[in-house]
């Protein structure tokens, strides 16, 4: 990634972003700092905001008022496809499949700059067949690295709900970003298969640079891999600090207690 | 093509020639008549089977096209293959006005807008001055035949179903292409979860309109066909039954499946003309119009029962990334995670 080229130390900053549904404030002027190249989480209880504050990083809910700041460009308010071309991808907690489609056709779609997309070049293979064969070892390179080269074939809705977020991350990767924005990655699989996605995100942000904020309710597993952490609370950053710090924090302890 | 679809098609050539040794120039009518929807039918499954717009209002866009054509030729003797490309532009840029405000809408309130615009079209033609150069509801009549130089009536209508034959098979690549390819792909993910696809970097608005431009277009194209080949055209005729038999088509062919639409529409055609004939020689307790719409009916009912995937299901979009695939297979990449069963 270009990361020198741009002077700001944070690849993403939330400045104050505030958005209300009729009578509910959803969130109440959040303030969030991604370090670029960290992996940062974005924890606390249920209802507090994690995935509306995704939505308008997003692009899916446009702010009422705030400043979503993305590798030095202002992209609040910005459509999500534009934002995904910015190099910010994300993926759902609950994950959206191409349902009728395989799972490598769900790969190569979320490909960028393939000529053969448009209506006027897509009926002259020789225009786009070299570009889609990069695409296609590309898609299997990273659907063997994730482990799913083996449903390849099947329908996306024909595959385990572990192995959807596994489609969902692999469809992020495609488009070789510069931060992933994922939402409860390992919600839904087996404690050793949560391992392991941390443990390849963290291989992923290390080795490609990639930055991530991940929101996810696991905890115990989630300390283990990630460099910094915001606490959510009723649309409010709480509390933020090394996981370490968190931990020992008495506001934190007081939220999750509370809430249970 | 599966077997299902091969053998229901070998049925349906089959018909056709029993037809045609009976009565040539009713085996052209019947083929115009299959070529003429299955023009239809194919820029429905482009906006519908693949890209998930439910434009109910197809028929509109074939009037325009019917229209514009059977005007330019009556009033203005411009020559036929004009009057074609003016019915294509002229339902183009119909869908592109209508598709501006709507695309953006739910599938339920799509269809809701386009069935409005569909019989706002055929209003709009129907109550204007009979002076006018359509005729208003006195129909619009002196459209030039093409092959008027022929001067056998039977060799004429030859040429030019042969004609409409020939532009159905255009269509039928053309959109056989699109879908085979990475746009293909693209207007499947819109269609399966347009979030989804605006979140893997689609731009999903320009798509939609895209697809409901070019499938009014071709629709303008069938409208055309229609027009020279009955050389009167009457603002009745384009009714929203003619919307929903074209949907019938697509749902017993299969969405998403260009043979199996065609199949669809050859045969949803051959069970009107059937059941048309037979009511000549068996009595019912009712009248044979209803029958036949109660049998489509039940058709419709049957299939999103029991086949919803139609006739000819959907088939993965086939690029040259399946031989990457393959290759990979091959070479023993594609192995399950080790201790877990799949």
């Amino acid at each position: 990634m270009n990361s020198n080229s741009r002077n700001s130390n944070y690849i993403l900053e939330v400045i104050d972003v505030r958005k209300r549904f009729g009578g509910i404030i959803a969130l109440d002027g959040v303030n969030l700092k991604v370090k670029r190249g960290s992996m940062t989480a974005l924890i606390g209880p249920n209802g507090s905001g994690k995935t509306t504050l995704f939505n308008v990083i997003a692009g899916v809910y446009k702010p009422d008022s705030g400043k979503v700041i993305f590798d030095g460009t202002d992209i609040t308010g910005w459509p999500p496809e534009k934002i995904y071309h910015r190099g910010l991808v994300r993926t759902f907690q609950v994950p959206r499949m191409f349902k009728a489609m395989t799972v490598f056709e769900n790969v190569l779609t979320a490909a960028k700059g393939n000529p053969g997309e448009r209506f006027s070049t897509s009926p002259l293979r020789k225009i786009w067949k070299a570009i889609e064969l990069k695409i296609a070892e590309k898609a299997v390179d990273i659907m063997e690295l994730l482990k799913i080269l083996h449903v390849a074939r099947n329908l996306s809705s024909a595959i385990s709900g572990g192995q959807m977020k596994l489609v969902e991350l692999a469809r992020g990767l495609m488009s070789d970003p510069i931060m992933l924005l994922l939402d409860e990655p390992a919600a839904g699989v087996n404690p050793t298969l949560a391992h392991e996605i941390f443990g390849f995100l963290r291989n992923l942000n290390k080795e490609q640079g990639i930055s991530m904020l991940i929101i996810e309710h696991r905890l115990d597993i989630l300390f283990d891999y990630v460099d910094y952490v915001y606490v959510m609370h009723r649309g409010k950053v709480v509390a933020e600090g090394t996981p370490k710090e968190i931990v020992e924090n008495p506001v934190v302890v007081d939220i999750y207690l509370g809430e249970a | 093509m599966d077997k299902v679809g091969l053998v229901l098609g070998i049925i349906v050539v089959a018909i056709i020639a029993v037809f045609a040794a009976i009565n040539v120039s009713y085996a052209l009518d019947l083929i115009f008549f299959i070529a003429f929807y299955a023009i239809a039918s194919l820029s429905l499954n482009l906006e519908y089977g693949y890209t998930g717009l439910s434009n109910f209002g197809k028929v509109g866009f074939i009037a325009v096209g019917a229209y514009i054509a059977g005007v330019l030729s009556a009033a203005f003797n411009v020559p036929f293959p004009l009057c074609v490309l003016a019915a294509a532009v002229a339902a183009a840029a119909v869908g592109a006005f209508v598709g501006i405000p709507t695309v953006k809408l739910r599938e339920d309130y799509l269809g809701m807008a386009t069935i409005i615009i569909g019989e706002m079209i055929r209003i709009l033609l129907r109550n204007t001055p009979t002076n006018s150069v359509w005729g208003g509801v006195f129909g619009l009549r002196g459209i030039k035949p093409p092959f008027a130089f022929i001067k056998d009536p039977l060799a004429r209508q030859f040429a030019y179903v042969g004609l409409s034959v020939f532009l159905f098979g255009l269509v039928y690549w053309l959109i056989e292409r699109w879908g085979n390819s990475p746009l293909g792909r693209v207007l499947k993910a819109i269609r399966d979860d347009e979030l989804a696809a605006k979140s893997v970097g689609k731009f999903t608005y320009r798509y939609k309109l895209l697809s409901l431009t070019l499938g009014s277009a071709i629709a303008g194209i069938a409208g055309a066909l229609y027009a020279f080949y009955f050389l009167y055209l009457n603002p009745d005729t384009f009714i929203p039954l003619i919307t929903f038999m074209i949907w019938v088509m697509v749902i017993i062919g299969g969405m998403a499946n260009n043979a199996g639409v065609v199949l669809g529409t050859a045969i949803v055609i051959l069970i009107n003309r059937i059941t048309q004939i037979a009511k000549d020689y068996i009595k019912l307790p009712l009248e044979p119009n209803y029958f036949q719409a109660m049998l489509v009916g039940l058709l419709i009912i049957l299939f999103l029962m029991f086949r919803p995937q139609g006739l000819v299901p959907e088939k993965p979009v086939n690029t040259p990334s399946w031989e990457v695939l393959e290759k990979a297979e091959e070479e023993g990449r594609a192995k399950p995670p080790g201790g877990e069963e799949q």
